[in-house]
């Protein structure tokens, strides 16, 4: 199994001891984000809503949005590849 | 607290006025070793199609672009900036819905055309959404 990195954005880094890369050995984005949840449990409601991403959080295997990506959640990873997690920036007035 | 030099809050209140009477945005690089300070600005688009004079939308590949080139400079995202065309320096209840926890983010107000004020503000965190005032030591450089 492929160990690669995943990049946290700043908000979320408390929740992996203030870590901004962390190793996760996995295959896939899908197999990543669980195994990523496992090891750092107070992420979970922060990317997911149930089984669902939250729709202000994007994620990139390397500058690719993974929503866009042909295989979506279950493209393959390799070592190299790096999983980058970034929110959605908005505000505005009332 | 929060430092930024003079001439990096001069590129923001520029920016605002530039973007004038749309909203502007740009992230806030720097460090934060207990204080953050901010070393310069990114200017980011605002992707906001529908109501730009009233709203902001950062395009997140151009947010990741910009933290890889801070990473690269040692430096990181510590906050985001905007400016309220014709509005208070204060930050909108939809500001606050969208607020993430550990950034600054500091509000422009620009008043026909002109950059008016200043502030900054920081969530207290995910489950507690309020808005704490961070005070801005703008540092004075010497020429």
């Amino acid at each position: 199994m492929n160990e690669i990195e995943i990049t946290l954005p700043t908000p979320l880094r408390i929740y992996t001891n203030n870590q901004k890369k962390v190793k996760i050995a996995a295959e896939t984005v899908d197999d990543a984000l669980k195994r990523l949840v496992e090891t750092y449990p107070a992420l979970q409601k922060h990317l997911f809503q149930g089984n669902e991403l939250r729709s202000y959080v994007n994620i990139y295997i390397n500058d690719t949005d993974v929503r866009h990506h042909p295989d979506g959640f279950r493209a393959h990873l390799e070592p190299q590849d790096t999983i980058f997690i970034i929110p959605s920036i908005a505000g505005g007035l009332k | 607290m929060i430092t930024i030099p003079k001439h990096v809050l001069d590129q923001i209140f520029a920016h605002g006025e530039e973007a004038y009477n749309l909203e502007c945005c740009g992230a806030l690089l720097g460090k934060n070793d207990g204080v953050s300070s901010v070393v310069e600005i990114r200017r980011l688009k605002n992707i906001n199609t529908d109501m730009p004079t009233r709203r902001y939308n950062v395009d997140p590949f151009e947010l990741l672009k910009v933290e890889k080139d801070a990473e690269s400079k040692g430096l990181e995202l510590i906050g985001i900036y905007h400016s309220h065309p014709d509005h208070p320096a204060k930050p909108s209840k939809y500001d606050l819905e969208h607020a993430f926890p550990n950034l600054s983010y500091m509000v422009l107000s620009v008043e026909e055309g002109k950059a008016k004020e200043i502030t900054s503000w920081r969530l207290k965190s995910f489950q507690n959404r309020e808005f704490i005032k961070e005070e801005i030591k703008v540092m004075e450089e010497k020429q």
